[in-house]
């Protein structure tokens, strides 16, 4: 295994140190599973020395987009220049990457993904987050942010959960702009395009758009939830406010915009209830 | 939970307040319609608190900050409105339907309801809204404008032809009061010479039938001219209280010398008690029973207005069935004719 020690910006003490993983992980193989899950077939196609060692050669923006949930163009806007043109991007996340926090796709969150992994006690672990998630393709599905939710997109697209190949999350990225279906019960799409018109006909999926946005210039994807607002009055608030709303705030009962506590009550600050205050989303 | 002080700091924006939905009929086709008022007209706000549909108060004291803004949009966005009705009109309205037009274009459309008569146009705040109203329809702002005061196309030519009616509070005839006293009376209205408090009161005491007159105002100085031993200031009560208090009465006085459709009287009607008005002229309701009952010609005469009360009260208290038959007729006709005229103004 990679130790964080050879990445550049650790000696200067910016990158945190990796807890090590049960099994060692080998970030070479990684990258074999990693092609075959994105292969398309539920039952993994057999990726050749060969085959691996061609994709592996290709460094930096050269790399070819073969692996589902990995945004070259983004993961590599996370490196200084002078790495980012020497890389395979894939196989340096799994070496380095995923340790030191950077993403592999602005749909995927580490953090998040690894919260899941502590409620699903009986999940097998391969020592990648980002490969559980690929690997996830029967019901409960691990989701990869916690503004996309596999159920609701498949409830909305009609279609059966147990025939599936591929994570949710993969097909969303791949469907849209075709297939616009829901997604969460937190994001409406509606409202998002309606502030941001030039997403109506746009290949980029305005989830990806809202996390790619910074702080100060992102728009609320939720019509209840006040972004400026949460953030002005939760100084502790970090990243999208959105997120933190649905993950953090609404369990313990903080106010997403600074009417709730006027319409909702004091007994309406309960997580269920402000749930059914900010969904955008009913199955029926 | 501590009340946070932040939300306390925003400028009135109360969606669906209870007082505002408790009392509302339910009808077809209004669920995506949208009632912005005034949160301290009080007359304004119980009228649209009686309607279908979802309600929205602001202030004409407090313009609107950009959290106010942002809620009104995101509102309008989650529960799909795509109408919206300003009940009376403001400064503060007229930034919002401005607000509201750019922001949504034709996906949302906007209407005005006036609830003045030209006497108020002494204030000329009302003058100003007429104009704002008619400004925004020329610019493309506002749909429609209508009036709940009859002919009032006559006044501002642009409004719409046919009269708003208003709904009555949604009570259910089950929950009237069973034990009414018929020697008490109740004048709940500011002390104001449009408010013609002393006249009701002169009208009042006289009447052999009464015993008690509550007023929720004293007539300061008229203790010179009458015996006021039967007046009492009756405590502040709101909502369910007031309604109580209400249908535990003979009648209530509501002459006032200007009115289009006033609130005071259909909420005694909705608790089964009637109320003295001026003389309305709603041409919708002149073959209706009661009217010749409840109003009255003669808004500055307290002799003509006593004889008129003393004969409610007589029939009150003498044919109380035939009265209340009455009053249920005229809701009935009233609550049909009120979701009628609101579809076809709001094109539902």
């Amino acid at each position: 295994m990679t130790t964080v020690s050879t990445y550049p910006f650790a000696e200067k003490g910016v990158l945190a140190k990796s807890s090590e993983p049960e099994e060692p992980f080998d970030p070479r193989e990684g990258v074999r599973r990693a092609l075959e899950l994105s292969a398309g077939s539920k039952k993994s196609k057999s990726v050749s020395d060969e085959e691996l060692d061609e994709f592996l050669s290709h460094l930096g923006e050269n790399c070819p987009s073969r692996c589902k949930l990995f945004d070259e163009r983004f993961y590599l806007s996370q490196l200084p220049v002078r790495i980012a043109m020497r890389v395979n991007p894939v196989l340096h996340y799994l070496e380095i990457g995923a340790a030191n926090g950077l993403l592999p796709h602005p749909l995927f969150d580490p953090q998040y993904v690894r919260r899941q992994r502590e409620l699903m006690s009986d999940a097998v672990s391969s020592g990648s987050d980002w490969l559980d998630v690929l690997a996830s393709c029967e019901a409960p599905f691990i989701s990869p942010h916690p503004l996309f939710d596999p159920e609701v997109y498949f409830k909305s697209t009609g279609r059966s959960q147990k025939r599936l190949s591929e994570n949710p999350i993969i097909t969303f990225i791949k469907g849209w702009p075709e297939e616009r279906q829901p997604f969460s019960p937190y994001f409406d799409c509606d409202f998002y395009i309606h502030q941001v018109p030039h997403l109506r006909n746009a290949s980029m999926d305005p989830l990806s758009h809202y996390l790619l946005q910074p702080d100060e210039l992102r728009l609320d994807p939720n019509p209840m939830v006040h972004g400026k607002y949460y953030q002005n009055r939760y100084p502790d608030v970090r990243g999208d406010a959105l997120s933190h709303y649905v993950q953090f705030g609404m369990p313990a009962g903080r106010e997403p915009n600074p009417y709730a506590y006027q319409e909702l009550g004091e007994l309406g600050m309960t997580p269920k209830e402000l749930y059914e205050y900010i969904c955008v989303w009913r199955s029926e | 939970m501590t009340r946070p002080m932040a939300a306390t700091l925003h400028p009135t924006c109360e969606f669906n307040a209870t007082r505002d939905v408790v009392f509302a009929h339910e009808a077809d086709g209004f669920e995506k319609v949208l009632h912005v008022f005034d949160a301290n007209w009080h007359g304004i706000r119980s009228a649209s608190g009686c309607c279908p549909g979802h309600k929205l108060a602001i202030s004409n004291e407090q313009p609107l900050d950009g959290e106010a803004y942002r809620h009104a949009i995101g509102l309008i966005h989650h529960y799909g409105i795509k109408r919206v009705v300003f009940q009376g009109y403001s400064w503060v309205a007229n930034e919002l339907a401005i607000t509201l037009r750019r922001e949504f274009g034709e996906d949302l459309q906007l209407y005005a309801i006036t609830h003045v008569t030209s006497a108020q146009f002494e204030n000329h705040f009302e003058m100003d809204m007429q104009f704002a109203i008619t400004d925004g329809l020329r610019k493309g702002v506002l749909r429609r404008a209508a009036s709940v005061k009859p002919q009032f196309y006559s006044v501002v030519p642009d409004t719409w032809e046919h009269l708003i009616v208003n709904f009555a509070p949604n009570i259910s005839k089950n929950r009237r009061s069973a034990v009414v006293d018929t020697r008490a009376i109740f004048i709940p209205v500011e002390n104001s010479w449009r408010k013609n408090l002393y006249t009701n009161i002169l009208a009042a005491l006289p009447v052999a039938e009464i015993d008690v007159i509550y007023s929720v105002n004293w007539p300061t100085g008229l203790d010179k001219m009458a015996d006021l031993g039967k007046v009492k200031v009756a405590p502040f009560r709101s909502g369910r209280d007031l309604f109580a208090f209400m249908g535990s009465l003979g009648a209530l006085m509501n002459v006032t010398l200007a009115e289009c459709q006033p609130m005071t009287q259909l909420e005694g009607l909705a608790v089964g008690t009637p109320s003295l008005t001026g003389a309305l002229r709603i041409e919708e309701f002149k073959d209706d029973p009661l009217m010749p009952l409840v109003e009255v010609e003669s808004l500055d005469n307290p002799h003509h207005i006593g004889n008129a009360l003393s004969r409610l009260l007589k029939m009150r208290r003498d044919d109380p069935s035939e009265l209340a038959q009455m009053i249920d007729g005229h809701l009935e006709n009233r609550h049909k004719l009120a979701v009628e005229r609101y579809a076809d103004f709001l094109e539902l």
